[in-house]
């Protein structure tokens, strides 16, 4: 059975929503996961929640994309860098960012965006830093995007709760670009999904309606669902066994 | 570089009035779009001309209202070859570019316009959390790359806080527990002074709260009316969470925009196609003729305090849709052939008002009109031949009505049309009036079917047929 909170089969009419994500589910819950490691690789298969009568989907769409990165560890911090592939929306994101054991966002950043279609917009180069919850990004040719201070730190990416879903309250800069202060998640509840116990949490606040995150045992967030999009892990892998 | 400046339509999606933090509303927290009322003038008394998608956003595209247009709902396509704004831009020297939602059925936008970003389907209400975040990179890009001589038209069409429908699909299918436990419970912004339904609503409206196969999504329609208190608040503080979320995307934009050199001589108009039910009226979406669904923000903003006389100022002047087509012509010097007016010159501090009554359509037969004080809704009642000639006094019989107080009832609770027989009256005679210059058009053949299955739903309720 499909939690509520996972369940778009409804929503799609040219889409096998139930098939591909319970599929990329049973993937992730075979993966074997270490007690530490120094290096991972993981990816998410973005499946999309759209109501049926705003799908557009043509026959052979398979989901709405991927998103891959691959984290290691470099000093006391984890170097994360990756691609967000969306074919719903045609973009496509190459991100670089470094994080703290719990501390967040650390430092420099970067994002590469991409426009597949390739209308009037091509592309935009955006490097940022984060230091002591202030924040700034600027375009490769020099103009400001994000000039703030959040007084809720740390600052994750959403690209870090799919990794690790914080305990404390943070902010959460989307897509390294967009910043939603005074984000927090809250216990939901436990999912039994074929002999597996998830633990369910609802992450809400500035900026972010509920959106639903389904952690397994070892503390790996297999599910995420967001209004528009589900992700799920479907591929991970480990190396080294220093770290946690 | 011409003298003319550039100008921005920026959009959101069914943000009501009130979703704002300079409204004075409490519940959220919107300081980019605050920012624009501040170095702006905020026009108090704007409102949407139809309050559903497409047809408020045809209206803005082309100075008609949607019968003139034959798009009185969703799913209309345009009915005849009205030059659209981006067209008129292109010829008068400007360089018309878009991102974003667009939804004027029937008009291709890359026709109209130097596309920025389109998406991999046209983007009209589907995927606002992934295609917002696009369309202010395309908009970035732009100010960051555009080079050319011309003055640019940039209309940067964003979708939220239209995701909420999302929301409340998730009703239509789903059975969602009880959030009564849920720990935010202490946070939720209490119901509105108007939740419930009130007495005396015209045929059209309880046709569509009560029936199938009308123009509501059904399926929600059945979902909330099982909705306890709590649901409904958890739905409004969820809404107010999209609206932060365009907010965001809008600051990013606006940051860029203000470090760019474009800074110094862009306008910006900033409004919202149609407003949002948060259980007023104990409806959700828009739909109805109620402030909420109609009543939206507008303010005329710049930079760099060039075109705003008094930055802050707000204007009681009364501003309909299509004077957004108007104000655009206006600032780029276009004439046009339409009834659009311009509220440049209130902005510039000469003029304080615009017009004496707002004439407001909705699901076909309904229509309000808003005066200074009062507001009259009603229905022309559907005649036995169709002929999918939008309704008009000259051809219909006036059905049910609704007359408000707006100064002393702004909630729209106390229906006074029994009372104040000579105040509707002097509305219909302005109605007579001005629909003389409405030069209606027959509605497409695409949404046809779905008038026909709302006539049949509209005469039960007048117990016609």
């Amino acid at each position: 059975m499909l939690h509520w909170s996972v369940d778009y089969r409804s929503h799609q009419n040219l889409f096998d929503y139930e098939k591909y994500f319970t599929k990329a589910l049973a993937k992730s819950l075979k993966i074997e996961y270490p007690q530490s490691y120094n290096w991972c690789r993981k990816k998410y298969r973005i499946l999309p929640n759209y109501w049926n009568g705003f799908s557009t989907h043509h026959e052979n769409y398979e989901g709405a994309g991927n998103i891959e990165f691959e984290k290691g560890h470099i000093g006391s911090l984890w170097e994360v860098k990756g691609i967000q592939n969306n074919t719903d929306s045609a973009e496509r994101i190459h991100f670089h960012y470094f994080t703290g054991a719990g501390t967040g966002i650390a430092g420099n950043y970067r994002c590469t965006v991409e426009n597949l279609n390739q209308d009037g917009y091509r592309s935009l180069e955006l490097a940022g830093r984060v230091e002591c919850g202030r924040i700034e990004l600027h375009t490769g040719k020099g103009l400001s995007v994000i000039k703030e201070q959040t007084q809720t730190m740390p600052v994750y990416t959403n690209w870090c709760l799919l990794d690790r879903l914080p305990e404390q309250p943070f902010s959460l800069l989307e897509n390294l670009d967009s910043l939603y202060r005074e984000v927090k998640q809250q216990y939901l509840e436990t999912w039994d999904y074929n002999g597996e116990r998830l633990n369910g949490y609802v992450v809400s606040g500035y900026g972010s309606p509920f959106s639903y995150y389904w952690v397994n045992t070892q503390g790996h967030v297999v599910v995420a669902v967001q209004t528009l999009m589900t992700y799920v892990l479907c591929e991970a892998e480990f190396q080294g066994g220093n770290q946690v | 570089m011409s003298d003319r400046p550039n100008i921005i339509l920026l959009s959101v999606d069914e943000m009501t009035y009130t979703a704002l933090s300079c409204m004075g509303n409490s519940c959220l927290d919107t300081p980019n779009m605050d920012s624009l009322f501040k170095k702006g003038i905020a026009f108090e008394r704007s409102y949407s001309t139809n309050p559903v998608c497409s047809p408020a956003r045809s209206s803005w595209a082309t100075g008609r209202y949607p019968s003139e247009l034959g798009s009185n709902l969703n799913f209309c396509q345009l009915a005849s070859p009205v030059p659209d704004i981006g067209q008129l831009m292109k010829t008068g020297g400007y360089f018309p570019a878009h991102a974003g939602k667009w939804h004027v059925e029937g008009r291709d936008p890359r026709e109209s316009f130097h596309c920025l970003y389109y998406g991999n389907d046209e983007i009209w209400a589907y995927g606002a959390e992934i295609f917002d975040c696009a369309t202010t990179h395309a908009a970035i890009s732009f100010f960051q790359d555009y080079s050319g001589e011309k003055p640019f038209y940039l209309q940067l069409g964003y979708i939220n806080p239209h995701d909420m429908c999302e929301y409340l699909h998730n009703y239509e299918y789903k059975k969602i527990p009880d959030w009564s436990g849920f720990d935010l419970i202490k946070q939720l912004p209490d119901l509105p002074e108007n939740f419930g339904v009130f007495p005396n609503e015209t045929a059209v409206l309880r046709a569509f709260r009560r029936s199938d196969d009308c123009l509501i999504h059904q399926d929600i329609r059945k979902a909330v009316l099982a909705w306890p208190e709590e649901e409904w608040r958890y739905f409004i503080w969820n809404y107010y969470r999209f609206v932060e979320k365009v907010d965001v995307e809008i600051g990013k934009m606006l940051t860029a925009l203000c470090s760019s050199r474009f800074c110094e001589n862009t306008v910006i108009i900033f409004t919202v196609d149609h407003g949002e039910s948060l259980g007023e009226h104990s409806m959700f979406q828009k739909f109805t003729l109620y402030e909420e669904s109609v009543h939206v923000p507008l303010a005329i903003a710049d930079y760099s305090g060039k075109y705003v006389k008094a930055p802050g100022g707000r204007s009681r002047a009364m501003v309909s849709g299509i004077d957004v087509f108007g104000t655009i012509c206006d600032y780029a010097g276009l004439v046009h052939d339409t009834n659009a007016k311009s509220v440049r010159r209130i902005v510039e501090g000469y003029e304080q008002d615009l017009r004496d009554y707002i004439y407001i359509e909705n699901n076909y037969w309904g229509r309000a009109v808003i005066g200074p004080r009062y507001k009259l809704i009603f229905d022309y009642i559907p005649g036995l031949a169709m002929d999918y000639i939008p309704p008009r006094l000259r051809s219909h019989k006036i059905g049910d009505m609704q007359l408000f107080d707006l100064l002393s009832d702004p909630h729209e609770t106390e229906d006074l049309s029994k009372q104040k027989p000579a105040e509707c009256e002097e509305i219909l005679d302005w109605v007579a009036d001005f629909e003389k210059d409405l030069k209606v058009q027959m509605v497409h053949d695409s949404a046809r079917g779905i008038i026909e299955r709302c006539q049949r739903r509209v005469w039960r309720e007048y117990a016609i047929g």
